[in-house]
């Protein structure tokens, strides 16, 4: 209370009173203390006017905001709300933290300490556990909790001692030790983890997590992440003097990005680690699988109203698989593109991209490619129909070196590339289970004409197969990247329906045919020319995509990509989900991709076990290998005020053996959890995961 | 102050008598009692006094006020529907609906006893009946 | 089988002749090249509708792995999250579109598989603004019959 601010009167209710002008005020018998906010009842009450006292007594029952405290005595001066109150209960944090102490000490507004107590923020019903400490601090002005010399009691059992904890009291971070990680795995042996939060500024904050593997020894990592108005990006780095195989070991992750300029951006993504296997012993399953080629990459770019550039510096540092050895991609130092669509009117759309990239790779021959891609189409459309077509001209120019820098002479590939788009739709009107819908049908074709060129003898930098997409039917090339473009005389026919609701436009259902017809044979590939037959295939495989949502909360998607000519599935992809209700969500899918040489399937589910249990799991199986990928079980218990979630997750690393994660992880409400927390791996593993358990703020 | 009680009592009223033999004399209508700083109104005030000269009043009123100056130069301000004032032992007791305003400060209360030697004032309420007390916290200055 | 040519039942031509598109991102101006294509004017005067794309992310996660633990499949998820104002009433708030595709992966043509997915996200936008059209078209309808009754009992009253 400022000096400036009138002080707010005392309001005292009583049976009876008695006054001593000028010295003190008492007053006996179902006393009420009102003042501002705080409200006292007691037996008896005195106030003393020389040194602005409270004193009550017997029985004391202090609200004040939300929080109520009681106790057998009071003595507190007024205006500092500084004092003590004996053999105290209290109740704070909107009514979530609850405890008991020998006494309480006010320090001021809103600053409590509680001397040899306890604090919990289970109900008197519950009761599951409190943390008790000899004396513990409660600051809710600066939102933060204290407590030292104590223990924590969990099912009336004392778990651990502890010389100081510190914890947030509105869920919010603070600088502090945040509650140790605990986990254990087959490859490092048992983890703890005790991470601390350094909350620099308001956009700067900081994390450095020890960490000690069992078999590995001491890590030590650290996380800084930095946010301003124009750019943000987050340091990454941890390192360790692993005991198994005595060298240093560490990986660095560095991503920023940022405005220059109003239409200016850099970012920058450069990620290193120290070894092939850092991944595999010391990353969790994500980490493992998608980190193979990890990205070093600066890039600069620039949108402009109808034209867009970028220039890009980028390499791969590649983690070899010793079972399964990867071609490391080539590095693009420099890449430079642009496109520029000018209007050039007369309802004309023109698009002129082009490329310069030098590729370089100390293995294998590298060079120059330029590329320019200058293309003109018409499209016409009215509501029911649409005819696009369009010419370009594809040229490619290549200067070749070898690996060691030799010239090997320029090459260059100067192709036409024409293509008719054209479609109708159809539509009607009904209900479907008791709902308006519209249904449409679109028929499409379209034709491609693309001459023959030998490409053989021209290097591959980035082309490849690509998947048979709805997106690839109307593409003009098979081959992703720009280095083979295949001939084409082809006609791509292809139906499509989609069921909308109809007030709010949402799609419930979709399904789709298409496939595309040759009429010449298409004779260039990726390496090499197909050599002429008269028996070719004369149809491309064929599609089917399908998928929507069914009655009973069922949802399903399904594609199929089918050879008719001999009558082998090139890719197959069945998803089904069955969501009834809250925490309950079952998966299956079934996949085969020759491509990729996978055929597998997986179940994987979230169902509630009554009485605050909840299952999760999750099998994976390939059939090609007949042997597990991923398997995963888990047990999620919500106490009410607490939360243990137990899980382990086996799955195959890069060199074909396993690894077995365990997590643990208690969580006190309000407090924080204690272990680790899989939830970002059960969301990863279980599609349609809830999460079962939040915990509640003190503030 | 505490001197008021030497100064002359002077008593006015609509009117008044005297009762020779109890040496008590009654006034009704608009009694208006001056004592030093003290001022007393009531509609109805009835004095005597003992032999060693103690003066004793009852009185009622729609309310009854006092106005007194203490001797810190704060003002006491009360009011209650009847008074009894015991002179010999320097007791005011206020009765039915009584308040005493000292400064802002403040007691009300059924019964409010007010010990003029030493300021030390009493409040009752009847069964069921509450007091209540308004404290205006010292200044910081004052205080201190 | 009650297929009609689009354009002659209800749901014909989109219900406004002007509109202005808020965000550069790829669904932006895939959305800015579809309206022209349907006839209608873009415009940051007094456009009929206004339509704000708030963001749009796209999202890849590891579908499926191989034996050796590489990633076989990604999924990658774009989620364009829009709003659409009529002459400053709201039709759609904050509405959320996602859309998904597979993409089998080979670590082996890291460099081709990333411009698969650029041609991935590309079509997703192109699919993600018609849908986007659609969801505007019935809440202009809705709007549009939610006001034309009032219209007239306002007028039944004024008649008594």
């Amino acid at each position: 209370q400022t000096s400036d601010q009138p002080e707010p009167p005392i309001f005292i209710e009583s049976d009876e009173a008695s006054a001593q002008a000028g010295q003190y005020t008492e007053a006996k018998g179902n006393v009420v203390i009102n003042r501002d906010t705080l409200e006292v009842h007691s037996d008896w009450a005195k106030y003393n006017l020389i040194s602005d006292t409270v004193h009550a007594g017997n029985k004391v029952v202090m609200t004040k905001d939300g929080d109520t405290l009681t106790g057998t005595r009071l003595d507190m001066s007024v205006d500092t709300r500084e004092g003590e109150l004996e053999q105290a209960t209290y109740l704070m944090g909107q009514g979530l933290a609850r405890g008991e102490a020998v006494k309480v000490l006010f320090e001021g507004k809103d600053k409590y300490r509680i001397q040899s107590g306890s604090m919990t923020t289970c109900t008197p019903e519950q009761n599951s556990w409190a943390l008790h400490a000899r004396e513990m601090d409660l600051d809710y002005t600066q939102n933060y909790g204290q407590a030292w010399h104590g223990w924590l009691e969990f099912q009336s059992v004392p778990v651990f001692y502890y010389p100081w904890v510190d914890f947030p009291l509105d869920g919010g971070r603070k600088t502090g030790f945040l509650m140790p990680n605990v986990a254990y795995s087959s490859t490092t042996g048992l983890e703890l983890t005790v991470p601390f939060y350094w909350n620099i500024a308001p956009n700067f904050d900081a994390t450095i997590t020890p960490s000690y593997f069992g078999e590995r020894g001491l890590m030590l990592g650290g996380e800084f992440r930095y946010l301003q108005p124009s750019f943000g990006g987050v340091i990454r780095a941890e390192g360790i003097q692993d005991k198994e195989s005595e060298t240093n070991r560490y990986s660095i992750l560095f991503q920023h990005s940022q405005q220059l300029a109003d239409r200016l951006r850099l970012d920058i993504n450069y990620q290193r680690v120290s070894d092939d296997h850092y991944f595999v012993d010391f990353g969790d399953r994500l980490s493992v699988a998608s980190q193979v080629n990890l990205p070093q990459e600066a890039i600069l770019s620039y949108s402009g109203s109808n034209w867009s550039t970028y220039l890009r510096a980028q390499q791969y540092q590649t983690l070899q698989n010793t079972s399964s050895p990867i071609t490391p991609p080539y590095s693009r130092l420099p890449q430079w593109y642009f496109s520029y669509n000018p209007d050039l009117g007369g309802g004309t759309q023109t698009s002129i991209t082009g490329e310069f990239t030098r590729f370089r790779s100390d293995t294998q021959n590298q060079g120059d490619r330029s590329w320019i891609y200058p293309t003109v189409s018409l499209p016409w459309a009215n509501s029911y129909s649409f005819i696009t077509p369009k010419i370009g001209v594809n040229a490619t120019y290549y200067s070749n070196e070898s690996a060691s820098g030799q010239d090997l002479g320029t090459q260059s590939r100067v192709l036409p590339i024409a293509s008719v788009n054209s479609g109708l739709f159809f539509e009607r009107e009904g209900t479907l289970l008791g709902s308006n819908v519209v249904q449409t049908l679109e028929p499409q074709l379209y034709y491609l004409y693309i001459p023959f060129k030998d490409q053989s003898k021209l290097p591959n930098y980035d082309s490849g197969n690509t998947d048979l997409s709805w997106s690839q039917l109307f593409a003009e090339n098979k081959f992703s990247g720009n280095d083979r473009i295949n001939d084409a005389n082809q006609v791509t026919l292809a139906l499509n329906t989609r069921l909308f609701d109809d007030d709010s436009g949402v799609e419930r259902f979709y399904a789709g045919i298409g496939q595309r017809f040759y009429l010449s044979q298409p004779k260039v590939e990726l390496n090499g020319t197909a050599a002429s037959s008269n028996q070719y295939n004369s149809a491309s495989d064929f599609l089917l995509m399908m998928g929507g949502n069914l009655p009973y909360d069922l949802r399903f998607n399904y594609t199929l990509q089918q050879d008719l000519s001999n009558g082998t599935t090139q890719r197959s992809d069945l998803n089904l989900n069955w969501s009834p209700g809250e925490y309950k969500t079952i998966n299956a899918r079934y996949a085969v991709n020759r491509l990729t040489h996978i055929e597998q399937g997986s179940l994987s589910g979230q169902w509630p076990l009554g009485a605050g249990w909840y299952g999760v799991a999750s099998y994976t199986h390939s059939f090609i290998d007949n042997q597990s990928l991923e398997s995963l079980a888990g047990l999620e218990y919500n106490g009410g005020c607490w939360a243990l979630r137990l899980a382990a997750q086996r799955y195959v690393t890069t060199n074909s053996e396993y690894k077995t994660n365990y997590f643990i992880l208690l969580e006190l409400g309000g407090l924080a959890g204690i272990g680790m927390n899989p939830i970002s791996t059960l969301r990863q593993s279980i599609p349609g995961y809830a999460d079962t358990y939040t915990s509640p703020k003190l503030r | 102050e505490t001197a008021d009680r030497e100064k002359p009592m002077n008593i006015t009223a609509d009117n008044c008598s005297l009762d020779q033999k109890t040496q008590q004399s009654v006034c009704v209508g608009n009694v208006v009692v001056t004592q030093g700083t003290l001022v007393l109104r009531a509609d109805k005030l009835t004095t005597r006094q003992d032999e060693k000269g103690n003066q004793f009043a009852q009185g009622e009123g729609r309310p009854v006020r006092f106005k007194q100056k203490l001797d810190t130069g704060e003002m006491l301000d009360a009011e209650s529907l009847r008074f009894d004032y015991d002179g010999g032992k320097g007791l005011m007791t206020l009765i039915d609906k009584a308040w005493v305003k000292r400064n802002q400060d403040m007691v009300v209360g059924d019964t409010i006893t007010y010990d003029m030697n030493t300021e030390y004032y009493q409040a009752q309420s009847k069964t069921g009946g509450r007091v209540n007390i308004t404290l205006m916290p010292k200044k910081k200055e004052a205080s201190k | 089988c009650g297929f009609h040519l689009r354009g002659q039942g209800p749901n014909a031509k989109p219900l406004f002749a002007s509109a202005q598109v808020i965000g550069n991102g790829g669904t932006g101006q895939e959305l800015s090249k579809l309206l022209t294509l349907l006839k209608v004017n873009l415009t940051s005067q007094n456009p009929e509708i206004k339509i704000q794309i708030v963001s749009e992310t796209s999202d890849k996660q590891v579908l499926s792995v191989n034996n050796n633990g590489q990633v076989a499949e990604y999924r990658i998820y774009y989620r364009i999250r829009f709003s659409a104002f009529k002459a400053g009433e709201t039709l759609l708030d904050d509405n959320v579109l996602t859309l998904q595709r597979n993409l089998s992966w080979d670590e082996s043509s890291v460099l081709s598989k990333e411009s698969e997915e650029a041609n991935l996200i590309k079509e997703m936008q192109r699919d993600g603004a018609s849908q986007m059209i659609r969801r505007i078209n019935s809440a202009a309808k809705k709007n549009q019959t939610a006001n034309t009754p009032a219209a007239s009992s306002a007028s039944g009253v004024a008649a008594q």
